[in-house]
Parts: C-alpha cells; structure tokens; sequence
C-alpha cells in the first residue's frame, strides 16, 4: 500500500504553558483535498508551522511520502515539493509580479519556468499586472499571486491557509476551481477555511480542532452531523436546539 | 534595446569623463580628493550588499574596514609582502571575519543584529587600540609603504595612485554588480530582505544567502580598508570607530541603498562635497554635509537613485491606469 502523502502522528506544540496542539493525526492522500477547520485560536495554523518547520514540534512526526520531515530547514521542507500560503497573504510586495514569480522558481532551481508563469498569469487574469509591484494590487490580486507562487513550483502537497480571507467572491470562485484543478492533478491539499460551505462543497475528508486537539476526522456528511463538531464551531446552545428538532 | 544604448552611451561617457578629470586637472588636493572618494565608494558600495540588498543594516562596518587596513599594513611592514597581496590578503581575511559575524547573525533581526555588529565594530576598536606590539596601539602604523611601483615624482605619484585606486575600486563595483545582478543571489538577497520567512518557504537557502552576503560585504570592504592604508600611510584606530561607520551609512543613504551603484556614487559626491566645502572652515563644512543628509532623509528617502526609480515606478503606475482606463473604455 503506497504511503500517504503527508502523515501528521500524534503531533504536539506547547508555547510555554499552553499546549496549542495535543497529539494531533491525520493524513492526506495524493488527489485528494482535506479541510483542517476548528474555531480561531484551535490550533490549525500551529500545524500547518509545524508541518513545513517554521515552528518546532515539540513531539510526533510529520511523514512526506514517508520519509520524517522532522530537522529539515524550512527551505529544505519547500524543496521537498511541498508549498504552503499563509493565513495572512505573504508576498514581496516591493517586487512586481513577475519578480515575484521568478523567486518562487528561484527557489526550487527551476529552469524554462517563463511560460507557464505567463500561463499562470492568464489563467487568473492579473497578466496585466506583471510589471506591478505586489503593494499596489488588490487583496484577491495578491491572493492569486501568492497561490500562483506554489503553483509554478508544481508542489505534490499543497497547504493552502485561509486563501479566501478577504477575497471577493469572484477570486473566491477562481480559487476554488484552482483547488479542484489541482486535486485532478494529483496533488495533495490540505486546506484551513472558515467559509464551511467552501470547505464542505470541495473536501473529500474534513478534520475538526478544538482547544489544539482533533476532535473528528471523516467525510463532510458525516462532519456536518457531528455533534461535537458543531458544538465546537457554533456552541453548545446550538447543538442543544439541533438536537431538540 | 536600442532605445536603451544612447543612454548607455551617454552614461559611459560621462562616467569615463568624471573619472578622468582629475588626470586632466592634475591638481594634488584634486587628486587627494577623487582617491579618498574612490576608496570611500567602494566601502559604500560594500556596505550596500548587506544591509541595502540583503536588509541585514551593519553599524559596525567600520570595523572590517579596519581589519583591511591593518591587514594590508602589517604584511607590508613586517613581512614586506607588495600592496598587490596585501589587497588580496585584507579581502580574503575579512571575507572570512565576515563569515564568522555572519553566523551569530543568522538568528538575528533588526535592533538586535544592528547591536552585534555595532559590538563588533567596537571590539575590533579595542582590539587594536590595545595590541600595541603589532599595531601600535592609539599611535597607529606607519613607514610601511605605499602601493608597490609608484614613481618618485609626488604629482605623479599621486596620478599613478589615483590609477591604482581608481581601478580597483571600479573592479570592486562591476564585481558587485556582477554578483546582485546577474547571479542568482542578488534576487535572493531582495527576497531575504523584503520577507525571511516566505523566501525560505519558496525553497531559497536563507543561511546561504546571508553568509554570502556577509562575506562578500566585508571582503570589500576590508579590501577598501587595504586601499585606505596604501595612500593615506598611516592606520589608526580611528578608522574602524563607529564614526566611519556612521559616515559610510549616510553615504549609502545619500545615494540610495539597493542598488550598489547608488551609494558608490553618493559616497563620491558627499566626500567630494565635504573636501570641496572645506574653504568655509573645517566644522561648518561638515554641518553643510549634515544638512545635505538631513533634507535626503527627509525628502528622497531612497536618496539619488531613488530618484531614478520613483520616476519609473509613476510612470508604470501612469502606463496601468492608462490600460485600465482603456479596457474600461472597450468594455462599455
């Protein structure tokens, strides 16, 4: 049986006195998507960190097709082929777009990575922009460009942070169709979104933190109908009227 | 292209032109000056690949030009090695001292890596303030030579100086230019500079980077130090004081940091300006120089080259709005 493309074993991150994730374990296979949702502060972006090394685990393993993770620098995590956003878009807002983009290759040492950059551009509708620098585009502009970053790399696992916040829903369509243009492509996603229509409508698993732990992992029918789930996300007043009807 | 090489010509030319002057007006305060601000270029330009390219802001770049001219001054002293190996020999070893504050530095950002390398720049102060069998202690050194083969005839001496200066100091800067803007590390400096993190994320070796960017600036700088040592023929402590550092900083600044050739060109015209200034007194011609700094700050904050790129980035943003103007146009 093939391995899956990212394991996430019994992972654990305190800062100080607070432990952010307990013992945390899922995996993600290849072409498939997978929503990491749980109310703010549950410990979600702590695992996407600790998942690429920005942060240091202080217990469990992260498996990439297998092989530990753990130790790696964080631009060695990158080269590994896996890419990530981030909950608060991160580009380099000095540069233009297509400085941009020419890093991202930079980085994995790509060589002919003009066209599909000028591809990617199309695609999202910002070619126009190329001569931009990344300040003086829109929150969605800026969006793209940071998912088209990861795009151009071609990464087998992709970690997508809260790449709807602050989008129009026009850019919110285009991202989705990029996430299921990508899973068609075999790659792997694993996705924090609040917007659960988003996160139900293109998931086919969905894990679900609380307090740094994982309280449910399965398919999106059945998440829905976890009590614990909405208790955690809504309150427990609510899981008390859905229970009542 | 060709629109591009009238320009390159004319830039050429009047590069070549200002760089000539001082042969044509062989005047020896003249040629004082065009060396002094030769060597103070290029430290400037060194400077630049650190903290302009790299963001990594060094107070204490004073002190590898120091080490450069100590470097340069005890081989030709004590081992009566020629100017041509003490230059290498000043760059090589601060590359390598530049190394070594690299790596602390690697963990550190902002305030506190400007700390550490103000530490530095002290240290190497103390260090050879106090080592007086080889350096001298606060007399300095002295009586070790000038760059080898010079004639004896002082106007010529200094002509075939400002030469040697001259072409060194260029080679310096085409190298720098070289390696920010033709190889893969001046983009990757840019990234470290603009956002640590994300570039790391995209896969860029930020550990790499930085120590290249360490080395290299200090190599440079060191050899700027070696240059110093050559024509003035006489090393202090002062030369590594944080008040050399400050004044290469302002330099940078003046000019516009990032862009190497800015600072290379700001520190040739503030010392210029300096020296030129002093027949208005010693002091108040460094007040006049404060003052061009202040109003830099304050309003060309990205000093003589930014002027160059805020015109370009209006008209990209003139040439946009234009575009969208259009397409709305066409839509409706």
């Amino acid at each position: 049986m093939a391995e899956p493309r990212l394991a996430v074993q019994e992972l654990t991150k305190r800062f100080g006195g607070l432990l952010a994730v307990d013992r945390c374990s899922f995996e993600v296979e290849a072409g498939s998507v997978v929503g990491l949702i749980g109310p703010n502060g549950s410990g979600k972006s702590t695992v996407f960190n600790c998942i690429t090394n920005l942060l240091r685990a202080d217990g469990g393993k992260v498996l990439h097709d297998g092989a530990p993770l753990g130790g790696l620098a964080l631009h060695e995590v990158a080269r590994r082929g896996i890419g990530r956003t981030f909950q608060e878009v991160k580009i380099f807002r000095e540069l233009t777009v297509w400085e941009n983009l020419s890093l991202a290759a930079l980085g994995r040492r790509l060589v002919d990575w003009q066209p599909r950059a000028k591809s990617l551009m199309a695609d999202f509708k910002f070619s126009h922009l190329e001569h931009e620098t990344g300040e003086n585009l829109s929150i969605g502009q800026q969006r793209l460009l940071e998912v088209s970053m990861q795009l151009l790399v071609q990464p087998d696992l992709l970690l997508l942070d809260e790449p709807l916040a602050g989008v129009h829903p026009v850019v919110r369509d285009t991202i989705a169709g990029i996430i299921r243009h990508e899973r068609s492509a075999g790659r792997a996603i694993l996705l924090i979104e609040h917007d659960m229509r988003f996160v139900m409508d293109l998931c086919d698993r969905v894990v679900v933190m609380d307090h740094g732990e994982k309280i449910a992992d399965g398919p999106p029918a059945e998440i829905r109908a976890n009590e614990k789930v909405i208790e955690a996300l809504l309150g427990a007043s609510h899981a008390k009227d859905q229970a009542k009807h | 292209m060709s629109a591009l090489r009238p320009r390159t010509i004319a830039i050429t030319v009047l590069a070549l032109a200002g760089l000539a002057l001082p042969l044509v007006w062989s005047h020896p305060f003249v040629l004082h000056v065009a060396i002094q601000a030769l060597i103070w270029a290029l430290f400037a330009a060194s400077w630049d690949v650190l903290s302009g390219y790299t963001g990594q802001v060094s107070f204490g770049h004073g002190g590898f030009f120091a080490i450069g001219a100590y470097t340069a001054a005890c081989l030709t002293k004590l081992v009566g090695a020629s100017s041509w190996i003490g230059m290498v020999a000043a760059l090589l070893l601060c590359a390598l001292v530049g190394l070594g504050v690299g790596f602390p530095a690697l963990r550190l950002r902002g305030h506190y890596l400007a700390l550490v390398t103000l530490g530095f720049g002290e240290i190497v102060t103390l260090v050879v303030t106090n080592w007086q069998s080889l350096t001298g202690g606060a007399f300095g050194m002295h009586d070790y030579g000038t760059f080898s083969g010079l004639p004896t005839d002082p106007l010529a001496q200094k002509q075939a100086a400002y030469l040697v200066v001259a072409a060194v100091s260029l080679t310096g800067l085409a190298i720098l230019l070289y390696v920010t803007r033709r190889t893969n590390a001046g983009p990757a400096f840019r990234a470290i500079r603009e956002d640590q993190i994300l570039a790391a994320s995209l896969g860029i070796d930020t550990t790499h980077y930085k120590l290249l960017a360490f080395s290299l600036s200090a190599g440079f700088a060191g050899l700027a130090g070696a240059l110093y040592a050559y024509y003035i023929q006489l090393v202090s402590p002062t030369v590594g004081s944080s008040a050399s550092s400050a004044l290469v900083i302002g330099m940078a600044v003046f000019g516009g940091v990032g862009t190497i050739w800015g600072p290379f060109l700001g520190a040739i015209l503030l010392f210029s300006i300096t020296e030129g200034l002093r027949f208005i007194g010693v002091v108040y011609n460094l007040i006049a120089v404060g003052a061009v700094m202040v109003v830099f700050v304050i309003f060309v904050p990205r000093g003589l080259a930014g002027i160059r790129l805020y015109r370009r980035g209006r008209q990209q943003r003139g040439d946009k709005l234009k575009a969208d103007q259009e397409a709305a146009d066409a839509a409706s």
